[in-house]
């Protein structure tokens, strides 16, 4: 999603730029929804524009809320420019964008692939195996995560023993994710709850769209450097790729990436190549509910008397654990905890929401149960959300209390003004005393005193 | 009784102590043998004893060779060649709803888990014999009630049985026999006719002579079986001996779906039991949707695409039927292909064994692609070869083919022999 | 016979096993040399494959050829790099580009060249004129939809998440009457399994098995009227993943021939006769059934309408 809001917030012709590359072209396909991507190949080899009433027949009658979010997004993305058309939407005829579609077809009549480098021989003997690739993205990125979890830990103590580069604790701040606490050093903030619970394709965007956004107040090229991400994103996986043949731009992508875990570089004898691991894979992946590659598998098993055992020796899933489940026991490679109110009352105060934790529960659950329906108990689910709720029984506003009105007409009469105005919140006909919200306290001031001069 | 007289509190403490001891006893032994039903699982089949470990001290992969031979061992058991079939049969489901059904020993009453098997079986048949018909007879309160009469359509057997299931009275196996027997007279003379009785009752409560019912179903070619779910009775053994039907028994639940489901294969026929003819059929062709016209069968004006009879031209909106006008049987050709895999069975596989030639061997499964066992780091297993066209082929496919496809891939995948079933 | 019914997901994951027809013999007989070569479907199918994998990343497909000498598995976009021997499809999560075993060329020549190699062959068989006697010139299609079920149903078995399964045939010779059972068969097991099959005739004629086969299991069967557009028919109606399918509209079927074809002659009647033993259709009565041997005691050929026998009591 962020991908997409990313992108439809840059102005038409940085877009027209990003669309040169094929490989943000088709990163941008897959991440469509369904029915956007049939009608994207459908007018692929078609140079004439359709004319708007032929593509609504393409949708059957029913799903027209579809079709017409479908072509929201594509015109939102620029996928999709509206040709000719006279009187407004009516006879609007579509066609792709030029650039879009030359590129698409390129890519897909297999002429490109992704470029091949040799691999220099002084590297060639310690090439990593994909395992150990998939480590280091673990090590990496959880490393991030877990200065974050443990800088909303009571006390803010540093149990990690890695802190990550200033440049990625600028990101985070960037992000909200993290504020200056009381005492001067560095706490997580309501927003960084939130992110710790993200599913790993939000949680690689929002790192990604800071890290562009940072590029770009440097005064370089954020559209450059977009594209070599979504250029990542398609390479093959386990494949060295030389640093030579990047720009300095580029190397320095690299660099800065390599830091959080979406590139492994390797350095020997003067040459150095980098190998993209699977998170970067995730930059171009669709979106679907449960497709982007998690680094662990899942580990937790909720069962419906509100325990939660997460097999699980990573101190990060400890620690997000920690923030909505009271742990009981730490064994060698299990969790136990229970999902109590309080500490569900704690995590809420903390910003995170009842759906969040029920959708992180989800996302890892542990292999044996996901063939469960439901895989997380609809109890624990359902009593999770009403103690959410119980904490929004009070709605609070801000409001004034009028009392003592000398006589019940006057009374009736700045009532019904109160009413009008759209303020009343509460009367007492019998006592003479009404609550009217506070942002219209001067005007029912000033009908009171009109009031008491004629 | 005590020697210190007679105890004014009741009775004596010994008989009391007795009874506790027995009472006692008795819950101990119930116990025991509850607990030990669940051991027996594991003290009998002693399934720790077949973890390996390699070198390392890790667990190694189960070798499922001989759970593999195992399976196959029931499918090779089969009769392969090609016989002749009752494929047009009439069938009509005896089903026992005294008061025995409601016993309790199959989870959560006989009657339920029978009208859920019978539902399955249901299916089952209609999609093992599509030209075949099917009613059911309830036997309760000492008489048999037709609940369905004999149709071709699964949905109108499964509502019927499903409204009314309830057990009482007692069961009476002439009185079914009779009335099946009643229901089977006007069908045609190519038609094979069969009586299926799920009974669970131990007795059997007639107003005339049994025998004298056995022997009429006999002389009318009716071929009765019967699957039992308590203990074997005579009367019901004399009856599938005298009929040519099978009597088994079922001891769980899991046997009694497999012997249900048994009977939904066409069972081999003989010449005598129903003379071979040749019958009118017709294949009418689908037309398009939004041709308007009246339905004979509901008597009302239908918009979406139907079928027409060839003979008569009336419009028919499912198949297979009989038209409504001219009473001809009308199918279409899917529906008889349905049953051509009885007739023309795939012959079952052979393990390859590993002494045979020493050509090279595939490395993957022909039909699937999957890894097969006998190459260097491939998987565990047993390695199946056709014998008709030589390809190897993975357990799982073997089971697929034999199955529910019935067809072996290699076969089709060369030019037609001498043996191969007509096109 | 009810249109049979897919199964709804909410997301547009698909493994696709196309059965891509080969056999010279059509491409020279119906003259579609000039207009459409092999060549330029060779090249239109790796557009429509490249394509359908760019829509997901965890699309999957399978192609295999049929041909009149056998079918044969030409690209699995699930096969790892270690070679066929690993039994287990690995989720692809990674790059479009299939994951080839030569380096990193793209699908696209991988798939030309076996495709050519696959062609390159069967043309030459067919100037050879074959190995004395007529040339083979039907297609093993029921082979292939067979090994096509079987890949699915070992998809199926593998590491879920799974993608829903569905087929596609590219079909241009007519039927081949001696493949009826064993294509019917197939299309049964697909109908259990709830696999549709999507049919695109290139020949320019239909082809009632496998109109059958789209109607019963619930497939889009269509003969585009210019086949050398095929790409476009290709991208508008089976690249149609099973969730799109709710809401777009496709191609409205024809009437489907549901008619059976006498054994006797291979012509399609409407009104026959069919063996109560072992149920083969024939056009005319006779005394005795050419499958299977049974003399018929009925000496008359109609039985009245509405007049059901009765059992004589003797």
């Amino acid at each position: 999603m962020d991908f997409i809001r990313y992108l439809s917030e840059l102005p038409p012709v940085k877009l027209d730029r990003l669309y040169e590359s094929h490989f943000t072209c088709q990163a941008v396909l897959r991440s469509l929804p369904p029915i956007a991507k049939q009608y994207v190949l459908r007018l692929l080899f078609i140079e004439q524009p359709i004319a708007g009433e032929t593509m609504r027949g393409w949708a059957k009658p029913e799903a027209l809320g579809k079709h017409n979010a479908a072509m929201e997004r594509l015109d939102q993305l620029r996928v999709l420019l509206e040709t000719g058309g006279k009187s407004g939407k009516k006879d609007a005829s579509y066609r792709l964008n030029p650039v879009f579609q030359q590129q698409l077809q390129r890519a897909l009549s297999g002429a490109i692939g992704p470029p091949k480098d040799p691999l220099p021989p002084a590297l060639a003997s310690h090439k990593p195996s994909p395992a150990d690739l998939n480590a280091y993205a673990l090590k990496q990125w959880e490393s991030l995560l877990l200065f974050l979890a443990n800088a909303g830990a009571p006390g803010g103590e540093r149990r990690g023993d890695q802190e990550p580069s200033k440049m990625i604790k600028g990101l985070l701040r960037r992000a909200g994710l993290m504020g200056t606490s009381d005492e001067g050093g560095v706490r997580i903030s309501d927003e960084g709850f939130r992110f710790l619970l993200m599913d790993l394709y939000k949680q690689l965007w929002v790192v990604v769209r800071e890290y562009v956004a940072e590029i770009e107040d440097q005064g370089l090229d954020g559209a450059q450097v977009t594209c070599f991400l979504m250029e990542l994103g398609f390479y093959p996986l386990g494949e060295p790729h030389g640093v030579n043949r990047l720009s300095s731009l580029q190397k320095r992508v690299v660099e800065d990436l390599a830091s959080v875990g979406l590139v492994y570089i390797q350095k020997a004898g003067g040459q150095s190549c980098f190998y993209p691991t699977r998170l970067a894979s995730n930059l171009s992946a669709s979106l679907s509910e449960s497709s982007t590659w998690q680094p662990a598998e899942g580990f937790i098993i909720v069962e419906t008397n509100f325990r939660t055992y997460g097999y699980t020796t990573s101190p990060l899933q400890i620690a997000i654990l920690r923030l909505f489940t009271r742990i009981e026991y730490v064994l060698p490679n299990l969790v136990v905890g229970t999902i109590t109110r309080e500490s569900v009352n704690t995590a809420f105060s903390n910003g995170i929401t009842a759906d969040q934790i029920v959708a992180y529960l989800q996302q890892h659950a542990a292999p044996q149960i996901r063939q469960r329906v439901p895989v997380v108990p609809e109890t624990v689910a359902d009593q999770v959300r009403l103690w959410e709720r119980d904490r929004n029984r009070v709605q609070q506003s801000r409001a004034v209390l009028y009392e003592e009105f000398p006589s019940q007409e006057r009374f009736a009469a700045v009532v019904d003004y109160a009413r009008q105005v759209g303020a009343l919140l509460w009367q007492n006909p019998i006592e003479r005393r009404f609550v009217a919200s506070d942002g219209r306290h001067d005007d029912i001031r000033a009908f009171i005193r009109n009031q008491s001069r004629t | 009784m005590s020697p210190a007289g007679p105890h004014p509190q009741g009775p004596p403490a010994d008989a009391l102590l007795q009874d506790a001891e027995e009472d006692g006893d008795l819950e101990a032994e119930e116990a025991g043998r509850d607990a030990r039903a669940w051991e027996r699982e594991y003290a009998d089949e002693r399934s720790w004893e077949m973890l390996q470990e390699d070198d390392a001290g890790l667990l190694r992969a189960l070798d499922v060779t001989a759970q593999q031979r195992e399976r196959r061992r029931r499918h090779l058991a089969a009769p392969a060649a090609r016989i002749r079939r009752g494929m047009i049969r009439y069938l009509v489901l005896v089903v026992d709803l005294s008061r025995a059904a409601a016993e309790v020993d199959f989870h959560p009453s006989r009657m339920a888990v029978v009208a859920a098997l019978v539902e399955v079986f249901i299916r089952e048949f209609f999609d093992q014999n599509p030209l075949s018909h099917l009613g059911i007879i309830a036997l309760r309160a000492g008489v048999a009630q037709r609940l369905t009469e004999l149709s071709g359509s699964p949905q109108s057997h499964i509502t019927a049985l499903k409204a009314s299931l309830g057990a009482d009275g007692e069961a009476s196996l002439q009185n079914g026999l009779d009335l099946a027997r009643a229901a089977l007279a006007p069908i045609p003379a190519y038609g094979h006719r069969e009586v299926v009785v799920v009974s669970s009752a131990l007795t059997t409560c007639d107003p005339g002579d049994i025998h004298a019912a056995i022997a009429a179903c006999k002389k009318h070619r009716i071929r009765c079986s019967v699957v039992g779910l308590a203990a074997e009775v005579y009367i019901c053994a004399t009856l599938a001996r005298l009929t040519g039907g099978t009597y088994t028994i079922a001891t769980s639940e899991g046997h009694l779906r497999d012997l249900l489901l048994e009977h939904a294969p066409p069972p081999p026929a003989l010449q005598q039991d129903a003379p071979a003819s040749l019958i009118r059929m017709g294949f009418p062709q689908r037309q398009p949707d939004g041709a308007a016209s009246i339905c004979a069968c509901h008597a009302d004006l239908r918009l979406d695409g139907a079928y027409v009879c060839p003979r008569c031209k009336a419009r028919v909106c499912e198949l297979p039927t009989e038209c409504h006008v001219c009473s001809i049987t009308l199918m279409s050709s899917p529906h008889l292909a349905r049953s051509y895999h009885h007739l023309f069975p795939v012959p079952p596989y052979d393990e390859w064994q590993a002494s045979s030639s020493s050509a090279a061997l595939p490395a993957t499964c022909f039909a699937c692609q999957a890894g097969l066992p006998g190459v260097a780091g491939g998987a565990t297993g047993v390695r199946l070869v056709c014998p008709r066209c030589a390809r190897h082929f993975c357990f799982d496919c073997d089971a697929i083919v034999h199955e529910s496809l019935h067809n072996c891939p290699g076969c089709e995948c060369r030019p037609a022999a001498p043996d191969d079933p007509p096109g | 016979m009810a249109q049979g019914t897919v199964p709804s997901r909410t997301d547009d994951v698909s493994l696709m096993v196309i059965t891509l027809e080969i056999n010279p013999y059509i491409w020279d007989k119906h003259g579609m040399g000039a207009a459409f070569s092999i060549q330029a479907m060779v090249e239109q199918m790796i557009i429509f494959v490249n394509s359908y994998l760019l829509l997901h990343h965890q699309n999957q497909v399978a192609i295999i050829t049929a041909g009149t000498e056998g079918c044969a598995y030409i690209f699995d976009s699930a096969a790892s790099k270690q070679g066929p021997s690993n039994a287990q499809p690995a989720a692809t999560n990674g790059s479009a580009n299939g994951v080839s075993e030569e380096g990193e060329r793209g699908i696209g020549s991988i798939l030309a060249s076996r495709i050519q190699r696959v062609v390159s062959e069967a043309e030459q068989k067919w100037k050879d004129g074959g190995s004395g006697g007529e040339p083979n010139r039907t297609t093993y299609l029921s082979g292939a939809l067979s090994m096509a079920l079987c890949y699915v149903q070992r998809c199926l078995r593998g590491p879920k998440p799974q993608p829903q399964p569905r087929m596609l045939c590219i079909h241009g010779s007519p039927d081949a009457p001696q493949q009826y059972i064993a294509t019917m068969n197939a299309m049964f097991s697909a109908q259990k399994l709830q696999v549709p099959i999507d049919v695109c005739m290139i020949g320019g004629q239909d082809s009632a098995f496998l109109q059958q086969a789209a109607h019963l299991t619930g497939g889009l069967y269509q003969k585009p009227p210019r086949p050398e557009a095929l790409l476009q028919y290709l991208l508008m109606v089976p690249a149609m993943d099973l969730h799109s399918r709710q809401f777009l509209l496709a191609p409205r079927p024809a009437g489907v021939d549901f008619r059976a074809s006498c054994f006797c002659h291979k012509k399609t009647i409407d009104l026959g006769f069919v063996c109560s033993v072992c149920l083969s259709i024939f056009c005319q009565f006779s005394r005795e059934c050419s499958t299977c041997g049974a003399v018929y005691t009925m000496a008359r050929p109609t039985p009245a309408a509405g007049a059901k026998r009765k059992e004589p009591e003797a």
